[in-house]
Formats: structure tokens, sequence, C-alpha cells
């Protein structure tokens, strides 16, 4: 299924066309993902859902640049993204939140946030990048204390939290998350589902989260659904 | 350079395991710095050794003259030489040593032996030191000096204790010697009396034979005795070892003409000395290798596993755009910062088991060994500690290089 939308704001950011994805086993080979096409859009906040194995996460993989794909072509803004380099494609483009956090365990969750900033390049319009980190964190609803604790000591939730502000600070085109809200509070978790719609609605950013969650997609602007390695857009979305 | 800034605080937070660290790469240092000061020892010991001791090349040759001599001596493979011109002179006011032991055949044969021969054997040196009497201790300098090469012209002698006691003759005494002939004569000022072991001769001997009767003299001076003897007995010239004693021939062999000759080598000295030395310097030098490839070995296998427990960390920083080159970095930063506070440490904790390793290996053969630290020793250390840096986050760096951080990351779902 592809999305079409005449409006400025919602053009076309990330488009697969026939991606396919075999796991190549010692015995047997998986077809996880079969000549999948869509258009992701700007300004829009997607969910993709899907049973356990359905090959969600594989999709967030490719699209996200963290792996390619067995066949078919992703493009950025119109441009394969081997063409622009998967590298500088996640440098400058996609950010992505994981479901294990992945935050570097020998950091304070501030330094988490700045070194992502360092790394992308990325310079606040105004002030420094410990003050844009700490203002994240804080939009993630971590204070300064906590923002200067070694991420080991902070609960999983918090953990998650310094993640996603984490790819917030990123400031890329797409953002990608894989279960956000999974080990957050209900408040919380809407406060970040809040935050993703903002991002998407305010800054015209594409934000493509994989979840279980049905409260999750309700609030989204499409809904994906992930089946026997196809994909379809939920009509009542 | 935010990858050096990212090795600095991953050296803070894993404390336990950058002491680790440092504590094998203070070891590795330690060692190298050993390695290197033994090396370094052994190399001066053996320059010393060389320069003291060497070989000793003594030429006899019909064409031997002073002049030969002189010219072989300045070859540049030569430290020192000693020509040796023998003569035999009368005594004035002086009353030489006589054999003991009577006379066999009466006193007429003593005349005929020892038809125009003075009692006293005269030698001329340049550098009494280089005869091998005296460079092997059989004949040691009791009171007074030898005769040096600063000696040349001056009426200086040495004198046999012997002679001295049956005279009267201290230092500073003057002694006269006269030609054969008895046509000149030679007063000399006495500026050491020596002792030759050796004990007087089982038989009969002419005077001039007897070991106490043996005067040295510079060779100019010895030479105003009789100006007309242009032959030296023999010359003994100091290389630096049996390789360039080697060298010396070929160059005594253009001088007189193959076969004319007699090049002996005497080299047993140096073999007893300087070679155990150099065995030890080779020894130091395969140790160093050893250590530096341990060492780098070792460091490898340490960062390898490091990396091998930072796979998620080195997903993330891929997952976020960081470049290959700048993970490895990393690394390579984090093991050169723990190298350099190593090698001061090593530099100042070699400096305990220097003096005893130096002088287990070394002492006894020239002297005692001077084993310090010095800078450039530091600088290979530290040359040496970066190389293994390097060459330890390369190997593991080769397995980041094939790092794919979907893989890496999808391992933790």
């Amino acid at each position: 299924m592809t999305s079409t939308t005449s409006s400025s704001t919602h053009r076309p950011v990330l488009r697969l066309d026939g991606i396919s994805y075999t796991y190549t086993g010692q015995r047997r080979r998986s077809t996880v993902l079969k000549s999948i096409d869509y258009s992701f859009e700007r300004g829009t906040f997607y969910t993709i859902l899907g049973p356990s194995g359905s090959g969600k996460t594989t999709l967030l993989s490719l699209a996200s640049g963290l792996d390619t794909p067995t066949k078919g072509v992703i493009s950025f803004d119109g441009q394969d993204l081997n063409t622009i380099g998967l590298g500088r494609y996640r440098n400058k483009h996609a950010a992505t939140i994981f479901q294990q956090y992945n935050l570097l365990t020998y950091m304070t969750a501030l330094q988490n946030v700045t070194t992502a900033m360092e790394i992308t390049g990325v310079k606040p319009a105004s002030g420094s990048r410990k003050a844009r980190a700490l203002e994240l964190l804080a939009d993630v609803g971590l204070d300064r204390s906590t923002a200067g604790r070694n991420v080991m000591q902070l609960s999983g939730g918090q953990q998650q939290r310094v993640a996603i502000a984490r790819a917030l600070a990123c400031d890329v085109d797409i953002l990608f998350a894989d279960e956000p809200t999974g080990n957050l509070d209900e408040d919380t978790a809407q406060g970040i589902i809040d935050m993703f719609r903002a991002l998407a609605q305010e800054q015209g950013k594409c934000v493509i989260v994989v979840t279980h969650s049905q409260q999750l997609a309700a609030q989204s602007d499409r809904v994906l659904t992930i089946r026997k390695g196809k994909m379809t857009e939920d009509a009542a979305a | 350079m935010n990858f050096v800034k990212r090795a600095g605080r991953s050296l803070r937070a894993r404390k336990s395991k950058t002491a680790v660290v440092l504590g094998i790469f203070v070891v590795i240092s330690t060692l190298l710095l050993g390695g290197f000061l033994l090396q370094g020892t052994a190399a001066r010991q053996e320059a010393d050794a060389q320069r003291d001791i060497g070989v000793d090349v003594t030429v006899q040759s019909s064409g031997l003259t002073s002049e030969v001599a002189d010219r072989i001596g300045a070859s540049p493979l030569v430290s020192r030489y000693n020509p040796l011109l023998v003569l035999t002179a009368g005594a004035q006011g002086l009353k030489p040593l006589e054999s003991e032991l009577p006379q066999p055949g009466g006193k007429g044969d003593d005349e005929d032996k020892g038809k125009g021969k003075g009692p006293l054997a005269v030698n001329g040196v340049k550098d009494s030191g280089l005869l091998l009497p005296f460079s092997y201790g059989s004949n040691k300098i009791l009171t007074g000096r030898a005769i040096t090469s600063a000696d040349a012209g001056r009426k200086v002698a040495m004198v046999e204790q012997r002679l001295a006691k049956k005279n009267g003759l201290k230092l500073g005494d003057t002694i006269g010697v006269k030609s054969a002939d008895g046509q000149r004569t030679l007063q000399t000022k006495i500026v050491g009396i020596y002792q030759d072991a050796m004990p007087g001769p089982a038989q009969w001997e002419h005077p001039s034979k007897l070991p106490g009767n043996v005067l040295y003299v510079p060779v100019a001076t010895a030479r105003e005795l009789s100006p007309g003897t242009r032959h030296l007995a023999e010359a003994v010239f100091k290389v630096g070892s049996p390789e360039l004693a080697k060298q010396l021939h070929d160059e005594v062999e253009k001088l007189l003409g193959a076969e004319s000759f007699e090049f002996r080598v005497n080299d047993k000295a140096y073999n007893d000395q300087v070679r155990p030395i150099q065995q030890v310097g080779a020894f130091a030098g395969l140790i160093v290798w050893l250590i530096a490839l341990a060492g780098a070995l070792i460091l490898a296998l340490i960062v390898a596993l490091q990396i091998r427990e930072r796979r998620d960390e080195l997903g993330m920083l891929l997952a976020m755009g960081e470049k290959k080159w700048k993970l490895i970095a990393q690394h390579t930063a984090e093991v050169a910062a723990i190298a350099v506070p190593a090698v001061l440490l090593a530099a100042v904790i070699g400096q305990v088991p220097a003096p005893f390793v130096g002088e287990a290996l070394l002492s006894g053969r020239t002297g005692a060994p001077r084993m310090t630290v010095g800078l450039a020793d530091l600088g290979k250390v530290a040359g040496i500690g970066l190389g293994i840096s390097v060459v330890a986050t390369a190997l593991p760096g080769i397995g980041v290089l094939r790092l794919h951080p979907r893989s890496i990351l999808a391992s933790g779902e």
C-alpha cells in the first residue's frame, strides 16, 4: 500500500521499493519481508504493528540504515541509501531508539546525549550542547541531578527516556523507535507519545514506531501492519 | 576528536580494568627498559673492553722498522702500538746481575758467547703497557710508572727490582749505559721499578739474557746507543676485535708483502672477556623483541576481549554514524593513554633492579657496570609502548572494521 498526499509538509521522505529480506541460517532460509513498497512522509507519525517475529524490527533496521535489504531499494529524499552511504544516512538523517536502550554505559545520562550531538555534529541554534541536552532530558522527565548520574544507576524507564532524549538530540529527519514506551509508566508513556506527535506535526519530522501497543497506535497518524512478510496500511487509521 | 573525549571517559569509568592494563603495561615497559639498559650497558662495556682489552697483534719481520711500525700504527684500526727495539748495552757505574750458576766450559766460552754484547738488555719501547709480560701481569710495576708514548725522546728508564736492589737504585736516580762497542753513553733517569716474576735461569746465561738486567727506555732514546740499528724485534698493535685484526693483516700485507712477516693474534683475553659481554648484549636484544612481541599479543588479547565486551557500545556508536576508524582510534587512545604513565612508572621502578641485574650479568668483566635510565632508553621504550598500543588495537580493530551495527544490536533482542 502506498501513501499519497498533496500537502508540501507531507511530502515523501523515505521510500521502500520492492523490499525483501531473507535470513540465511545454516540449514534453511527464512524470508521475513516480501516485496514491500511504501512511501513514508514528513510530518507524519507512523506506528507499525504485527505479531512477534513478523519482521517489524527487521523493517526498522532496514529503513534506519542499520542493514541492507536482500532485494529492493530504499531511498531517502529520492536518493538510494547506498548512494548516500548508510553511515552518513544514520549520522545525518535518521536516529533510532532501541528496545534495549543501547546507552553508553560508562557515561552519565547527560554525556550520552551530548556524545550523540558530537558524533552527529549537531550544534544547537542557541546555547551549548550541554544546555540543549539538559533541556531534552527535562522534556523526557529527567531532572538535572538524574542527568548527572551514570546510566547504569538509572532504572529501566529512566534509561529508556535517556535513549529517547539522545535520539531527539540528533535533530534528524526521521526518528525510528522500537517499543519506546514498553518500560514506561502510563503517564510518562503518554508524554513520550505526545512528544512524537509534536515532532511530526510541529517540526515536520517523520516518526516511525514499531510497537505492540494498540494505545500508541491509536494516537499515530497512520498504522501499518506486517503480517506474513507483507505490510498493509490500516484502513481505519 | 570526540573519540579522545570518549576514551578519557571510558578510562575514568572503568578504573579497575584501566588499572589491570596499566599494571601489565608497567611490567612490559619495565622489562623492555631492563632489556634496553642491559643492551646499552653491554654495548658500553663491550666498547670499553675493546678499547682496554682489545686484541694484541704482534708483527715480526725482517723488514720491520720503526717507520713501518709507525705507518701500521697510524691505521685507524689501531688504538695503541708498541715497537720493540732490542739492544744490548754495557753498564756505566752500575753493577749488572750475573748468573749464580757456574759457566760451563770456563771463562773463555763466556767471552765467545758474549762477544759484542753488553751485560744489559736495553728494550726501546713506545708503550711498555702493551708488552705481553706487562699486559698479562707477569711483569708488575712496583713503584713509579710505565714508559708511555709521552716519553718519546726523553731520557727515562724502567729497571727491574733485582738490578735496583743490587745497586741501591730508587726512583729519580740516574743510571748510565753505554753502547755495546763502548762508543756512546746514555744517562737515563729511573721513572719506574718493575718486577719480572721469571726467576733466574736454571743454567748459566749471559748477563744480557737475565731477566733482571732488562731496562726499558723510549725507542728514540735506545736508538741513541745504536743509530744504525733500524730493525725492530717486533711491534705490538692493539686493535678492537679479532675482526679488526683480520683487516689489519691485510694492511700489513700491503706494506710488508705476503709471506714475509709473522702475524700473531692474541685474542684470548678478548674472547675471555668481550665475547660474554657480546652474548649478554645479544641476549638482551632478543629479550627486548620477545617482550615487545609478547606484550603486543597480551595487550591485543585484552583489547580484543574488551572490544567483544563492548560490542553493544560499538554497535550504538556505529548506529549513530560514527566512523569505524574513530572506534579503533578510541581504543588506541585508551591503550596509549595508559602507556605514557606506564613508561614513566617503569623508569622509576626500573632503577631499582637495574644495578643488581647489571652486577649479576656483567660484573667482573671490565669493571662495575653503570646501568642508569637515560632519555634515549625511555624514548625507545615509549616508542615501542606506542607501537604495542597500535598493534594491540590494530589486530582486534580488523574485527571492528567487519562489524555491522544491525548484527551487534540485534544480538541483544
